[in-house]
């Protein structure tokens, strides 16, 4: 419903930070994101992760070769993809984000910080219903 | 003569170093970001390409981790 209510229509959008500090797949993944970025796919591998991440830390569902398999399946340009993702190309820009999440006080995640225009924020923590965006939201538009 | 013209040599070869390892590191880590933009206290100028209107009034900053446990993450939630 955020989705549809707000960002479809223009009232709100959304930027993802990547907070990679969990297992040694979890900065990996972020920098593919980045490298599928690189052929204008950010959203669509973004989408192939979350829909196959698992539960456990390091159980292979995201290791190298996961990976490259997620973008092959996107067709997008492998030797590009590979070379982005072996040479380690986004491995500071993903470090950079996580330090964003730690000197802005976050945790854990999901996390959140909902700004205005005004750069007025609140921080939201954990997974919150609807509800709890929706009165955040609609006090700042 | 021949001692100045190997510390010239020298020091051609030292300069020729310098500027190639200069360009190589230069080329290392290069892409297309606005570096100056931030949303409140965050910089975001390293994070995703904006989903949605770049001007609309309000933007939600997700900060989240790929591969963690029992995480609920942004996708499902912004469907709710």
């Amino acid at each position: 419903m955020i989705m549809r209510d707000y960002i479809e229509t223009g009232k709100v959008n959304l930027v993802f930070v990547d907070f990679a500090f969990l297992g040694r797949d979890s900065p990996k993944a972020a920098q593919a994101t980045y490298c599928a970025d690189d052929q204008n796919m950010y959203w669509e591998y973004h989408n192939s992760l979350y829909t196959s991440q698992e539960s456990k830390i390091d159980n292979g569902w995201a290791s190298s070769e996961r990976l490259k398999a997620f973008a092959f399946n996107l067709n997008l340009d492998m030797d590009l993809f590979n070379e982005c993702l072996d040479s380690e190309k986004y491995s500071k820009r993903v470090q950079y984000n996580s330090q964003q999440a730690r000197d802005n006080g976050v945790r854990g995640t999901p996390g959140f910080f909902i700004v205005d225009s005004d750069y007025n924020q609140t921080q939201i923590g954990g997974a919150q219903p609807f509800s709890v965006f929706q009165k955040i939201l609609d006090s700042m538009i | 003569m021949n001692k100045k013209a190997v510390i010239f040599g020298i020091l051609v070869i030292s300069l020729i170093v310098v500027i190639v390892t200069s360009m190589s590191s230069s080329t290392d880590e290069t892409f297309d970001v606005d570096m100056t933009r931030t949303h409140g206290s965050i910089s975001t100028a390293l994070g995703s390409p904006i989903l949605g209107d770049p001007d609309a009034p309000v933007t939600i900053v997700n900060l989240v981790i790929i591969n963690a446990i029992n995480v609920i993450i942004g996708l499902l939630i912004l469907n709710l």
